[in-house]
């Protein structure tokens, strides 16, 4: 412990004033660098990124903010109450507890890592964290306000997404908690008072998140500039394949879950559960999710996780779709 | 742990991009980005990001786990985050312009859109009615009628028309969220004195001919041009 002090003293790398230096760096080269960056599909690029990550910023610091806030301040006992022992019951309540938290996808990955670490069932946290961004109150409303006149839509949307989450909750009962549990623990941060712990673990969670939250925009965007936009359209047009195709592009768009209802509703040339299966499948699986789920997660859980969800998604939109559309 | 990231650096990188958050959200240079309405949001998201980062570099946490370097491991991934601050610094991107116009989807939303009669036109300035392309679309789309030999004022920027015509397009970007779920609002100018240079914001005046081209995917209607002038571009480059 002594020993680990001191090195922290020594400062070997001064990495605050590389930190400082880079941002300076590249406002300084701004205007000898950017007429160089100036191409099209450059900009275009940049724009898209820039948005995406603006967009998710005042979530995602609302997401780790509260994961903070559950490492900080709710104890495990307290954390065991707030669930039905009983891991149905469990699930089943996370599931509609994602009713509360109005937000995008890009908090409820840290919130859900934090929430198994304070000791949530982990069946149960990964349900709220499918839950959560596509059933909450301001999802719904711009559901209903992108398809005016056609309440069965949100009905339907608020149906698969909760149906989704519960079955995946449910289908993750099964699986090996304790490695999930652990690489959970390993994410631990413990201050020396709750106020530190809380700073900590917001900071953690922001850098991890945000970290990998960078690398699923830029990819996100990189499609969008780089592909020619009739091609993606063209995914969505041919009906015999316009479900996997809409479900295809929900996962690269990575669209934010409270715009994806707009996007959904400008497909008109595909079939009503088509436009279904893209808002069911897009708040549960995308490149910039499966990104920060193998972030607090871990790369073999996300390669297993994203397929099935997807799956399960899609199945979902189908039978509800085909129910009530 | 060697590779660890040490909590100062951690702080850095939360301090430069809080700050840089919330210098947009004053600049007002996020409504380049994403819409009006979130500049809120984003001052808070900055502040609460400045003040986590401030007391992470000048105040060592004091910890008991922080040493064996599950925190480090975050953070190298989290050194991306200045990606995003370099970008906007270094590229500088500008809101989305012509060439992202001419992927095409252009006016499709409002096309689809089921929509109810528009209130009565504004009064005219100077004998032209203003309005958004956001109402001029549903007009000539929904309800051509409203628009028939009213002279009307539009705003938007230059994209070419790739169908051939020896007109251009006048373009604005729409969009539900953010930039990335932006579609292209677009006008056929047919007889244009000039045709401006790309993405050259223009105030035009004209008259809804009654015409639509394009195909379902998108739809343009078309404007004849009585006038044309050339202006800055808005606070709020985008129409939502």
């Amino acid at each position: 412990m002594v020993t680990e002090r001191l090195e922290q003293k020594r400062r070997s790398l001064p990495g605050f004033e590389i930190v400082v230096g880079i941002v300076v760096a590249a406002a300084l080269l701004n205007r000898v660098v950017a007429p160089y960056l100036s191409g099209p599909h450059l900009q275009t690029w940049a724009t898209i990124f820039v948005a995406t990550l603006l967009q998710a910023m005042p979530f995602l610091v609302l997401g780790v903010a509260m994961s903070g806030a559950i490492a900080a301040f709710i104890s495990a006992d307290r954390m065991q109450r707030l669930l039905p022992r009983n891991p149905v019951g469990a699930v089943a309540t996370a599931g509609s507890a994602g009713l509360l938290l109005p937000g995008c996808e890009c908090g409820s990955v840290p919130i859900s890592g934090r929430l198994i670490a304070g000791g949530a069932r982990p069946a149960a946290a990964l349900t709220f964290m499918l839950s959560a961004p596509a059933i909450n109150p301001v999802v719904l409303v711009s559901t209903a306000v992108a398809f005016p006149g056609r309440p069965g839509m949100v009905a339907a949307r608020f149906i698969a997404s909760l149906v989704t989450a519960i079955v995946m909750g449910l289908l993750w009962l099964r699986a090996d908690q304790q490695r999930i549990v652990d690489r959970a623990m390993q994410r631990v941060q413990h201050g020396a008072s709750r106020w530190w712990t809380f700073a900590l673990t917001a900071r953690h969670d922001f850098l991890q998140a945000g970290g990998f939250l960078v690398l699923g925009a830029a990819a996100a965007a990189a499609i969008q500039a780089f592909t020619p936009r009739g091609v993606l359209d063209q995914l969505g047009g041919i009906p015999v394949v316009a479900i996997l195709g809409m479900a295809t592009l929900a996962i690269v768009l990575s669209i934010c879950s409270e715009a994806d209802a707009f996007i959904a509703a400008s497909f008109t040339q595909v079939s009503p559960t088509a436009q279904l299966t893209f808002m069911v499948v897009g708040p549960t699986v995308d490149l910039k999710l499966i990104s920060m789920q193998s972030g607090v997660f871990g790369g073999r859980f996300a390669s297993r996780f994203a397929p099935v969800t997807a799956i399960v998604a899609i199945a979902m939109a189908l039978a509800v779709g085909w129910w009530l559309l | 742990m060697v590779a660890a990231v040490k909590q100062d650096t951690q702080g850095g990188v939360l301090l430069v991009v809080g700050l840089v958050t919330a210098h947009l959200a004053i600049s007002g240079a996020f409504q380049s980005y994403v819409r009006t309405g979130l500049r809120i949001p984003l001052l808070l998201a900055g502040g609460f990001l400045v003040v986590v980062g401030l007391a992470s570099v000048f105040y060592r946490a004091p910890t008991d786990h922080d040493a064996h370097g599950h925190g480090g491991a975050a953070a190298r991934v989290g050194l991306l985050m200045l990606v995003f601050v370099i970008t906007i610094y270094l590229v500088a991107p500008a809101p989305l312009g012509a060439f992202a116009a001419g992927r095409g989807d252009q006016n499709r939303a409002i096309a689809a859109a089921e929509t109810v009669a528009p209130p009565d036109l504004a009064e005219p300035v100077d004998g032209h009615v203003e309005m958004g392309l956001v109402e001029f679309l549903g007009r000539a789309f929904h309800f051509p009628e409203t628009l028939k030999g009213v002279p009307v004022r539009l705003i938007g920027f230059a994209a070419p028309d790739p169908d051939g015509s020896t007109g251009y397009r006048l373009t604005r970007f729409t969009f539900a969220c953010c930039a990335a779920d932006a579609t292209p609002l677009q006008v056929l100018l047919v007889d244009p004195p000039d045709i401006p240079a790309d993405d050259q914001w223009v105030v035009v005046e004209g008259m809804f001919t009654g015409e639509i081209v394009g195909d379902d995917l998108g739809p343009i209607p078309v404007l004849t041009v009585t006038g044309q002038e050339p202006t800055s571009e808005p606070t709020v480059p985008y129409e939502y």
